[in-house]
């Protein structure tokens, strides 16, 4: 495997049977390679696949056929504590409802993956507080998600979603529940993840501001990729977007 | 072609007081629902407690064989000719009361299940093992049963105390069996406790077993 690459999909497809003849085809033989440092945006209508693929290049689901590889390693030879393994090191995940765990703290929250990966409390404090001020909530790493505002339980997100240094970040509709501004400074955060710490960002969005910051845009509809577009090749409008189509065969 | 992660180092425990740390902030965060399992251990617990120092305190005045004593003794119900033995019935009512509770107990714990299905696939997704997922509620089950044992058996001593104390007058405290109301005490502490854990096994391991996928996709 080409070491630029960290994530390989080949012929992914995931079907769910609903009743005897009945199959959905949610992703339908999704090939793709997303290099090492990028920034790829994978965007599409709802019910087209877009969170399916996430899921399955996050290895949270595992595919019906076809294989992924991340970091090089085919996820679905995997037992449970290598899927844990992998999870905790290597893939930090930012998801649309945040998902910070309500009895914790900020500065809990991003202590636990640490823990997990066998850090000791007393480093782990450490570099949760050192990251905590790095996003911006060096005053609220003691409070708990209640208090905190959508913008800011989104940054203990991002926080801890790189506690651990992952070599990937999957974000998925990372600014659906933010306001504009908000949203960008949260896109500005994954970009400055991509770009200073050289971390893959992939992230499923709507939101056509995430596109400026994205080195390629994923489209995907019925469960296949339709283009997938270097950000140099979009000519991005106020009020319109332009495409030099680059039609993939899927 | 691919690599693996044949090299990655053994199983790294979670200390404990890191698990007993969330519990405690879990068993806080919901409250009520952590207040209606509690109920459930109190009711059996304070049930058992009742029976098993009512039963303490009727042997000992069987024992002190006095006329006037034993006319009440029977208006209560109590075999004085079987002194010295635990009535049947009483045992049986016990265990059957215990089984009540502690399915009341699995149910609640298994709601508690479905409510933090999202926590439970935010934590594996963060690189918790099933091995932490258990101990936590493991952890949340026993924390639980030790406050509704406590609870319980203070509560059943006192109304076993005050009732007897009705029934009998002044005979119960001329003869209180402390020691023997102690070592019954503690057994219902136990059951309390064994009656929480035992009941938070099924729901902790269908919590631990739960894939990342199916518990994100969930809508809260």
């Amino acid at each position: 495997m080409d070491k630029d690459i960290v994530i390989r999909a080949i012929g992914v497809k995931r079907y769910y049977n609903e009743g005897t003849d009945w199959v959905t085809k949610a992703l339908d033989g999704v090939t793709v390679d997303i290099n090492r440092g990028e920034y790829l945006s994978i965007m599409g209508p709802s019910g087209s696949g877009k969170s399916t693929l996430f899921n399955m290049i996050g290895g949270i689901d595992s595919p019906t056929e076809g294989m992924v590889f991340i970091d090089e390693v085919d996820v679905a030879q995997l037992d449970s504590y290598e899927l844990a393994w992998m999870r905790c090191h290597k893939i930090g995940y930012i998801f649309q409802s945040y998902n910070i765990l309500p009895a914790l703290t900020a500065l809990e929250n991003v202590m636990l993956p640490m823990t997990f990966a066998g850090k000791s409390p007393g480093a782990g404090r450490e570099k949760a507080a050192a990251i905590l001020r790095q996003v911006g909530l060096g005053e609220r790493m003691f409070h708990r998600p209640y208090e905190l505002s959508g913008g800011q339980q989104q940054r203990v997100a991002v926080a801890r979603a790189i506690a651990n240094d992952p070599v990937i970040v999957l974000a998925d509709e990372p600014t659906a529940n933010l306001d504009v501004d908000t949203g960008q400074e949260m896109i500005k955060m994954l970009n400055s993840l991509c770009k200073e710490r050289g971390i893959t960002v992939i992230s499923a969005t709507h939101d056509m501001n995430m596109l400026d910051v994205s080195d390629r845009i994923m489209w995907i509809e019925d469960g296949r990729v339709k283009r997938l577009e270097e950000r140099s090749s979009l000519d991005i409008n106020v009020g319109g977007l332009q495409t030099e189509e680059q039609e993939v065969s899927a | 072609m691919s690599a693996s992660y044949s090299d990655i180092p053994d199983q790294i425990a979670i200390p404990w007081p890191v698990v007993v740390r969330v519990s405690w902030a879990g068993i806080k965060r919901r409250f009520m629902r952590a207040m209606i399992t509690l109920v459930g251990v109190v009711l059996a617990i304070a049930f058992v407690s009742y029976m098993l120092v009512v039963d303490c305190i009727s042997r000992s005045l069987v024992h002190l064989d006095i006329t006037e004593l034993n006319i009440l003794l029977l208006r209560a119900g109590v075999d004085i000719h079987s002194a010295g033995k635990t009535d049947e019935m009483v045992v049986l009512l016990m265990c059957l009361t215990i089984l009540t509770c502690t399915i009341g107990i699995l149910n609640s714990m298994l709601m508690a299940v479905a409510e933090r299905i999202r926590e439970i696939g935010t934590l594996k997704c963060l690189g918790a093992r099933d091995q932490f997922i258990v101990r936590l509620y493991f952890i949340e089950s026993t924390l639980q049963g030790i406050a509704g044992a406590v609870v319980g058996l203070v509560l059943g001593l006192v109304v076993a105390l005050v009732v007897t104390t009705f029934q009998y007058g002044g005979f119960v405290w001329r003869s209180l069996p402390i020691f023997s109301i102690m070592g019954n005490l503690l057994i219902a502490f136990f059951v309390g406790i064994v009656m929480s854990v035992v009941s938070s096994i099924l729901p902790a391991y269908a919590a631990a077993r739960k894939q990342p996928i199916e518990a994100l996709r969930i809508e809260e």
